[in-house]
């Protein structure tokens, strides 16, 4: 028994002493530069997609160091981002979108990828507003991802045809489509009250009523005259109509939750971004199929988008080969494809091919190339796209006080958007 | 001369060292903590209520901004919002757990049967986390799923229980959860307090003919004055720190219905990048607890060096 132990024992240090030897051979072509980057993607395929990146980086002879850290969609990665930046610890890349950018960038954090972006042409293979947002002071800081769709309506088949309606064209439509599902016994829509959800909601029925220049001189540019505008009283209004479908008891219920309510029937609609595909095929159904995608209907149309990014930190010359490496393959074509197949977001750059993406994916491109053309590519303000936290947050409140009194009138709401929003600007640019 | 004196050299050289040890040992066994309780809890409070008059948004700074952070603070609606609902909150959780605290207790302490499994039932809910006793009573409280649904499938279509969902009685519901959990262990607090207290004066007052109510009233809860004291300061300074009960219960929902301080601390400083904005909400709370704190301090110590002196 002894010896048979010390024999197992010995073996088991032979094969860690070859493991290790392994290892060090491994981690010794990796040499060019190593560069660590923070994000929040830790869920199953999110996580994978990064793993395929660190991948390609290793074959270039680079090594990524992966610090996901979970938690509060993203709150707690920029948590430790401040404190590694107060600790001159800071990431080679952090995952960042949206203002927030040009908040670090006017810091002095953010390191100029230009090169990079010349290399590649990033101002031709971009949208504009996505490139533009990628930039401080005229040069690119950050590199894209992905794109998003978030004025996405999901609708379940089989529950629509249940209770005798057809898919909406327009917004009366949609609204008698509504009435249908709920003389039926069916929740018209799974939403139900978490502020996120609702301001989501909010911001493809802004696009719909309002159009691309009017959610540009409300949510991008703040331009009181907008914000309180009769235009968006009627969206607010519109907001109301909605949350009478919705069931309150929904009140805390995830978004994920609600999507797979409509997948089992339970509930007619959902909108939601284009990630709710995810939770859709987890489900055992084809986006696009049982769960039919519809842009939310309304007056105009266009691309509410969410852009996922990262910025580049200065560091030492010695790690700058291996975040130019990071950003370059980040929107190679072939990560580009592999990447956003798994997340459900179509390529941020052209030229990549889409076969083998769902038909929601592809109806998404041609929508996005429409409105690239009539100018009506807008980012989307509920997901940090459009504006700072602060001032967010002040949107966030009044459309969650709006939401949850039914005694406050469409046009207070709006009147105070305008003046929450304007105070709250004043206090992130003091 | 020079005989006498090295024998008692050594023991004096020695001594001195020993006496300088005993002396000073304790507190260079304490110094490690009292620096870091100097640097950790008084040095960030210090640099929370000097970050709360500075500009600080995204990260810290020092541009100095006076009382300006405090002058937005006033006007919102949201911080408004999370104060009164700590005042309700805080006022109906330690009054409900006094209430039903004293009264079990005083239940428990008539010599019954079975006392100690009761006594640790009731005591139970201490042992779960803030955030399992959020969950389940999201669960319980929900209107389709918990309390509401239930009587309704019985038969009792007409009941309505939907306070979570309710804006404005969302936090009601918080401080249903909160006293289940904390009111067991207010009772084992004056339970131990009850069993403190001697016999024969409450045997003197019941030969007097005191009647019962009269003997609770006037001997018994006088001298569980010390029980109230520590309930009072542990229940307040719980309720103004209370975060994630609330956060599991209702995500501070529905809207900010049911937010806190702690969480627009929270959700200012880290979330929403304005960090001057939650430190002088931070400050504010400690204003707070130190307000509460004081005058029950001062009394209590004023009342031990009185009974020293007698």
């Amino acid at each position: 028994m002894g010896n048979r132990g010390l024999w197992h024992h010995t073996a088991c240090l032979g094969v860690a002493v070859a493991a290790l030897s392994i290892g060090s051979v491994a981690s010794a072509a990796p040499d060019k530069g190593t560069v660590s980057v923070l994000n929040w993607w830790t869920s199953g395929s999110e996580a994978k997609s990064m793993n395929v990146l660190s991948d390609m980086l290793a074959d270039q002879g680079y090594k990524m160091v992966n610090d996901a850290v979970s938690g509060g969609g993203g709150s707690n990665a920029r948590t430790v981002l401040k404190s590694r930046i107060q600790s001159n610890n800071m990431p080679g890349a952090a995952q960042i979108k949206g203002p927030e950018i040009q908040q670090w960038c006017q810091a002095g954090m953010a390191m100029n990828i230009d090169e990079v972006a010349k290399q590649q042409d990033w101002s031709k293979i971009l949208p504009g507003p996505v490139a533009k947002g990628m930039q401080c002071d005229g040069h690119f800081v950050a590199v894209p991802f992905n794109l998003h769709r978030i004025n996405w309506v999901w609708i379940n088949k089989s529950a629509l045809k249940k209770a005798g309606a057809t898919m909406p064209s327009d917004w009366n439509s949609f609204v008698a489509a509504l009435d249908k599902l709920k003389a039926a016994g069916i929740t018209p829509i799974a939403g139900g009250g978490d502020t996120w959800q609702v301001a989501t909601e909010f911001d493809a029925i802004a696009l719909a009523t309002g159009g691309a220049d009017f959610y540009r001189n409300a949510f991008v540019d703040l331009k009181p005259d907008a914000l309180s505008s009769d235009t968006m009283v009627k969206a607010l209004s519109r907001l109301r109509t909605l949350q009478k479908y919705e069931d309150a008891n929904d009140q805390g219920l995830s978004w994920n939750h609600n999507t797979g309510a409509v997948v089992k029937g339970e509930a007619g609609m959902q909108i939601m971004g284009d990630w709710a595909k995810g939770e859709i095929t987890n489900a055992g159904a084809t986006p696009g199929d049982q769960v039919a995608c519809m842009a939310m209907p309304g007056e105009h149309s266009g691309f509410v988008y969410n852009a996922d990014s990262f910025e580049m930190f200065k560091k030492s010359n010695s790690d700058k080969a291996a975040q130019y490496a990071f950003a370059r393959t980040a929107l190679s074509p072939e990560f580009q494809r592999k990447f956003n197949m798994a997340k459900g977001s179509i390529p941020v750059r052209e030229g990549v091919s889409l076969d083998g993406f769902d038909a929601c994916a592809q109806k998404a491109q041609s929508d996005f190339e429409a409105a690239e053309k009539n100018n009506a590519l807008v980012p989307s303000f509920s997901q940090d796209m459009a504006e700072t936290g602060a001032v967010k947050g002040a949107l966030f409140d009044v459309i969650a006080k709006f939401y949850n009194n039914k005694n406050m009138s469409a046009e207070a709401a709006a009147k105070q958007m305008a003046s929450q929003a304007k105070q709250a600007k004043l206090m992130s640019s003091m | 001369m020079s005989d006498t004196t090295p024998p008692a050299g050594p023991p004096t050289r020695g001594m001195p060292v020993r006496r300088w040890l005993d002396r000073w040992l304790p507190k260079i066994a304490l110094v490690p903590s009292g620096v870091a309780l100097l640097v950790f809890v008084y040095g960030f409070i210090g640099w929370t209520i000097w970050l709360s008059m500075t500009t600080s948004s995204l990260l810290p700074n020092n541009t100095f901004a006076g009382l300006r952070q405090y002058e937005v603070l006033f006007q919102l609606d949201v911080w408004w919002v999370s104060v009164i609902n700590l005042a309700i909150f805080g006022v109906l959780y330690v009054a409900l757990c006094l209430a039903i605290g004293l009264f079990l207790a005083i239940l428990l302490d008539q010599k019954i049967r079975a006392e100690g499994w009761l006594r640790t039932i009731y005591l139970y809910p201490l042992a779960l986390s803030l955030v399992v006793t959020g969950v389940v009573w999201k669960w319980l409280l929900n209107p389709g799923l918990g309390l509401e649904h239930f009587v309704q499938s019985l038969g009792w279509t007409g009941f309505s229980f939907d306070w979570l969902v309710n804006p404005d009685m969302a936090i009601y519901a918080v401080v249903i959860a909160a006293v289940w959990q904390a009111a067991g262990f207010v009772t084992a607090l004056f339970l131990a307090g009850l069993r403190g207290i001697d016999t024969s004066i409450i045997k003197a007052a019941q030969i007097d003919g005191a009647s019962l109510p009269r003997v609770y009233l006037s001997i018994i809860i006088p001298s569980l004055r010390p029980v109230f004291f520590s309930a009072i300061i542990l229940l307040v300074s719980l309720a103004i720190k209370s975060f994630d009960l609330v956060i599991a219960l209702t995500g501070g929902g529905p809207g900010y219905s049911t937010w806190v301080p702690a969480i627009f601390m929270y959700d200012f400083g880290f979330n929403r990048g304005q960090i001057g904005l939650g430190a002088a909400a931070a400050t504010l709370m400690m204003a707070a607890v130190a307000l509460a704190m004081l005058p029950m301090l001062i009394a209590e110590l004023k009342e031990r060096r009185d009974g020293r002196k007698n």
